[in-house]
């Protein structure tokens, strides 16, 4: 393999910001050596990564629809063009992962992008649609309808009013089910740390909620409880993932790891 | 920021970041819709992770276990094995060694051996030493076992010299025994799990048997397109196929190739591509293959 190449990768990595003690060498050798053009390398790489990238493209899509993008990764690979976008900043399993993850969810956007939003309306309000009285705009509604929407409408303020950490947290945890380890490993935190405040997030949430629906909205405590009830057995449209891809508020530097009732 | 590229996902999933890098990450995750989307694929690609990883971190003893097996093994011999000055009890030490014999109903047995010692000056040349390495075995044992042994080492009724002959011959070689048995058993534990393993990745998943172990080694890929239909491939042209969950056969395959990649829409129809490339396309469960 020739030194060059592997130099000149170090290099690129480093400009790029990379930890050099934290730098994965044998795989960033290995895609150099794939990259040269070397056989032993590419026979390695073959016999070790090729089955990673079909397993992620399988658990992705398991109807078998991800195999294509895993092949022309595979054949970008086979190439030797792709490998340059290698720096070791991680290991090579998961760079080949996360190569095939930002394939499979532009394709899917793409493939949205071509479909009726039905939530558009929704998310056009950006999370701020202005409260109106318990008895005012949303009266008309059914009970359980009435109930959904103002939960919806104060979790979503709630929600667009969290630190940035607590919004990620619950995004990874509850929109893209992460495991609470992973979560927290994205989030530097041990797994215990991150459990318990994905406790005291919903507790913060929920208070919140309560607080709206009680001084905005005039509903007394029974009511509250009868909304909560009602919520839970038809949230409607309530929709956290997208909750949590809405743009956060604005937030000062002291005030990133609770929110306003939280303690 | 702008969005996340691929490596810097993978470096932030890895806990490659660090400083104002993974700050801005996780600052810009938190609000952008297809990062989080990202995070949540690479996320479900964690199956592909081979699965002998996170075994392994459970299993981290195992890695431990043969060598520190094969250590208290090391010392058992040793301590089976009694060096030359040890070896000939003289007839004085024998003499006081029976001496003890005359007089053990009267302490209970569990105090005989601490009470022989003043009372048998010359026996303390070969007891001690021998009681002293039996200590330093058993100090060397894992943590469970040492009481129990020790016990069991015991003088059964007082008897020095029949202690001082278990002590030194028939524990410590079953107890070597028994070691090189444990390391034997965990080394061809660890030898199945590792060829399981290997074989659930590359090939159908864990329900399948494991194929013949003359190609096990060569597989490299599979594909089941069914519960009931496995496919797998390897080195060297190696092709086999189960219908059953509980044989492989053998498929002839035309050429001596590496394979690389096998996918399966039945059992009569795969399509196999070799390292180089080439496919080769079976739609009669392999009994003639074409080149598309």
């Amino acid at each position: 393999m020739p030194l060059e190449r592997f130099a000149e990768a170090l290099e690129r990595g480093a400009e790029r910001g990379a930890n050099l003690d934290k730098l994965h060498l044998e795989d960033l050798a290995l895609a150099c050596g794939c990259a040269a053009g070397d056989e032993a390398a590419w026979e390695h790489f073959i016999r070790e990564q090729r089955p990673t990238l079909y397993r992620a493209a399988d658990a992705l899509d398991p109807g078998g629809g991800a195999r294509e993008m895993a092949d022309g990764i595979y054949g970008e690979l086979f190439e030797r063009s792709l490998f340059r976008y290698f720096h070791g900043r991680s290991s090579l399993a998961t760079w080949l992962r996360a190569v095939l993850a930002q394939r499979h969810i532009d394709r899917l956007r793409a493939g949205r992008r071509l479909e009726p939003l039905p939530d558009d309306e929704f998310s056009a309000s950006g999370g701020s649609a202005k409260a109106g009285p318990y008895d005012g705009q949303y009266a008309a509604l059914p009970e359980t309808n009435r109930c959904s929407e103002l939960i919806r409408e104060a979790l979503t303020r709630a929600v667009s009013e969290l630190p940035s950490r607590d919004r990620l947290r619950l995004a990874c945890y509850y929109a893209q089910e992460l495991t609470l380890a992973e979560t927290g490993k994205l989030l530097g935190e041990h797994e215990a740390t991150c459990s318990r405040h994905l406790a005291r997030t919903r507790k913060t949430l929920r208070a919140e909620i309560e607080r709206r629906l009680r001084d905005e909205h005039g509903l007394s405590a029974a009511e509250i409880d009868d909304c909560f009830a009602a919520s839970s057995q038809d949230p409607g449209e309530l929709d956290l993932r997208q909750l949590l891809r809405m743009e956060p508020r604005k937030e000062s530097p002291d005030d990133r790891s609770t929110v306003r009732g939280s303690t | 920021m702008n969005c996340l590229d691929a490596e810097t996902l993978a470096a932030w999933f890895d806990g490659g970041l660090s400083g104002a890098a993974l700050e801005d990450v996780r600052s810009h995750v938190a609000g952008c819709a297809r990062c989080q989307a990202l995070v949540g694929a690479l996320g479900r690609t964690r199956a592909a992770v081979p699965a002998a990883q996170p075994e392994r971190a459970s299993r981290w003893w195992l890695a431990w276990a043969v060598p520190a097996a094969a250590a208290a093994t090391a010392v058992a011999v040793w301590v089976a094995v009694p060096r030359p000055t040890n070896d000939a009890v003289t007839p004085s030490s024998t003499a006081s060694l029976q001496k003890q014999e005359a007089q053990p109903q009267s302490t209970p047995p569990s105090a005989a051996p601490a009470e022989a010692k003043p009372a048998a000056p010359p026996a303390r040349a070969a007891a001690p030493t021998l009681q002293d390495r039996a200590r330093s075995a058993a100090a060397a044992r894992p943590p469970a076992a040492p009481a129990s042994e020790i016990d069991a080492e015991k003088p059964a009724a007082g008897n020095l010299n029949e202690t001082v002959t278990v002590r030194s011959a028939a524990p410590a070689p079953t107890a070597a025994a028994e070691r090189r048995q444990e390391a034997a058993r965990q080394g061809a534990v660890v030898g199945q799990l590792q060829a399981r393993d290997a074989f659930a990745i590359t090939s159908c998943g864990p329900n399948w048997p494991a194929p013949p172990s003359d190609v096990a080694a060569q597989i490299t890929s599979g594909s089941a397109p069914s519960d009931a239909v496995c496919w797998i491939i390897g080195r060297a042209g190696t092709v086999l196929r189960s219908t059953d969950h509980q044989t492989w056969q053998r498929i002839a395959f035309p050429q001596m190739t590496d394979l690389a990649a096998v996918q399966a829409s039945d059992a009569s129809t795969a399509t196999v591509t070799a390292v180089d490339g080439s496919s080769f396309r079976t739609s009669d469960g392999g009994a003639t293959w074409v080149q598309p």
